[in-house]
């Protein structure tokens, strides 16, 4: 295994939530339209933002791959902790992350497709709208699995020198959870539950970035440790 | 699943059972479920005769039992971890089975509760306070239901040979979270339950 590339590989999900951040802001989805505006409202604001949310979607877009090295990097480290026992936390991994973080890209799809054209109708401005934002605040499982399953990897670790701090494991299964609610956001149009709600938008972006971010960290740090011949039993 | 044991010197004597990771979990989770009483407390705050009037149709008997059937599983929890210390292992099965079936009759009474409550047209969408009601005390039901799993795999693991120091890790970091699911409950009936303005 290529430390070096894990390394680097690592670091393109903190570059990808940085672009997400400003993308965001560009586009005027920060804070996100509320579920319950009306057509009339949710056709003004993309008719005022047409160019602005089509250089966010493409930004989006495209450095949304970048996620999919972050979790290959991480999945690189998984390995090393199975070793030849198995690759199935690995494999769980790489997919339950490729599921998550393609939803970027189905998101912004359709917020662009709705920015398109500026003859649509604001009824199907307003459909485009609900099913991009859905798209990335209710597919929250995979997220959770995911983190459930680097926490399994991690307390499975029988190094010497662990790859990763066993605290890691917890803030995994921690993070993993506060992702939960949006699972429910299709059952409400305002409150805490809905897609623009401080318990499925705010504190899941929030344990978004910082998990990025501290899994990079922590990749970095297990890509260093060098393999040992008698690594787990 | 092999659970590897953290590499630390000899603990000392008034050490904290389970490992220090479970506890920034428990802390955690804590943190986590604060918000959501926080947010239930806010909006409450700025309705609170509404709130009133569709609390009372939670049944207290069943939420108080609940309540009841959670400590004495919690309290079952403790006994099983204080028979491993004095490798009693029999009992720590029995123990734990009985901590199991409290925890799954739990489940059921919760079941039932919702079960009433549709039936009676209660969803989330009809009103703010059921919307809390069967939000958080189904997103507790969910810890409930990890922590059964939890602790059969602990039962499961609960053999005169198992390996001690690892066993004595996995049983002191599940009776924890056990606990931690209790603590939350309590609080969750007090809020939901009992507090009127």
């Amino acid at each position: 295994m290529n430390k070096d590339m894990s390394r680097l590989f690592v670091w393109g999900g903190p570059v990808f939530i940085v672009i997400l951040v400003i993308a965001f802001l560009i586009m005027g989805f920060l804070p996100p339209l509320s579920p319950s505006m009306d057509a009339e409202r949710v056709a003004e604001h993309y008719a005022t933002h047409r160019t602005q949310i089509r250089i966010g979607s493409t930004l989006i877009m495209q450095f949304s791959v970048m996620m999919f090295l972050w979790v290959a990097a991480i999945s690189s480290q998984i390995r090393r902790i199975e070793s030849t026992h198995s690759r199935i936390l690995t494999y769980s991994q790489l997919l339950l992350g490729l599921a998550a973080n393609f939803l970027f890209i189905i998101m912004t799809l359709v917020w662009t497709v709705a920015a398109f054209r500026e003859d649509r109708s604001a009824e199907i401005v307003m459909l485009l709208n609900d099913l991009g934002w859905l798209v990335i605040v209710m597919p929250v499982l995979a997220l959770t699995l995911q983190a459930l399953v680097i926490g399994m990897a991690i307390l499975m670790d029988e190094r010497e020198k662990t790859l990763f701090p066993r605290w890691a494991a917890y803030l995994n299964f921690w993070i993993g959870i506060l992702f939960i609610p949006g699972a429910f956001t299709t059952f409400f149009k305002s409150g805490p539950f809905a897609w623009d709600g401080f318990l499925v938008f705010w504190v899941p972006i929030a344990a978004f970035v910082g998990w990025v971010f501290m899994m990079s960290w922590l990749v970095s740090k297990a890509a260093a440790i060098p393999d040992q011949e008698t690594a787990a039993k | 699943m092999q659970i590897a044991e953290p590499k630390t010197q000899s603990k000392p004597v008034g050490r904290l059972p389970g490992e220090e990771g479970i506890w920034f979990f428990v802390v955690g989770d804590l943190f986590v479920f604060s918000l959501f009483f926080g947010t239930y407390l806010f909006y409450r705050g700025a309705a609170p005769t509404e709130y009133d009037s569709w609390q009372t149709e939670l049944d207290l008997f069943w939420g108080g039992t609940n309540t009841i059937i959670l400590l004495t599983s919690s309290w079952l929890v403790a006994r099983a971890v204080a028979a491993t210390r004095q490798q009693n292992m029999v009992s720590t099965r029995t123990n734990l089975i009985g901590a199991i079936t409290l925890g799954v009759a739990f489940c059921c009474i919760k079941i039932f509760e919702y079960g009433d409550k549709f039936a009676d047209g209660r969803g989330v969408g009809t009103s703010d306070f059921f919307m809390f009601f069967l939000m958080l005390t189904g997103i507790h039901l969910i810890h409930v239901l990890i922590g059964i799993l939890v602790l059969v795999l602990v039962l499961m693991r609960t053999k005169p040979n198992t390996d001690r120091t690892s066993y004595t890790l996995l049983i002191e970091n599940s009776a924890t979270y056990w606990h931690l699911v209790d603590v939350l409950w309590i609080i969750l009936f007090s809020l939901l339950y009992l507090l009127r303005s």
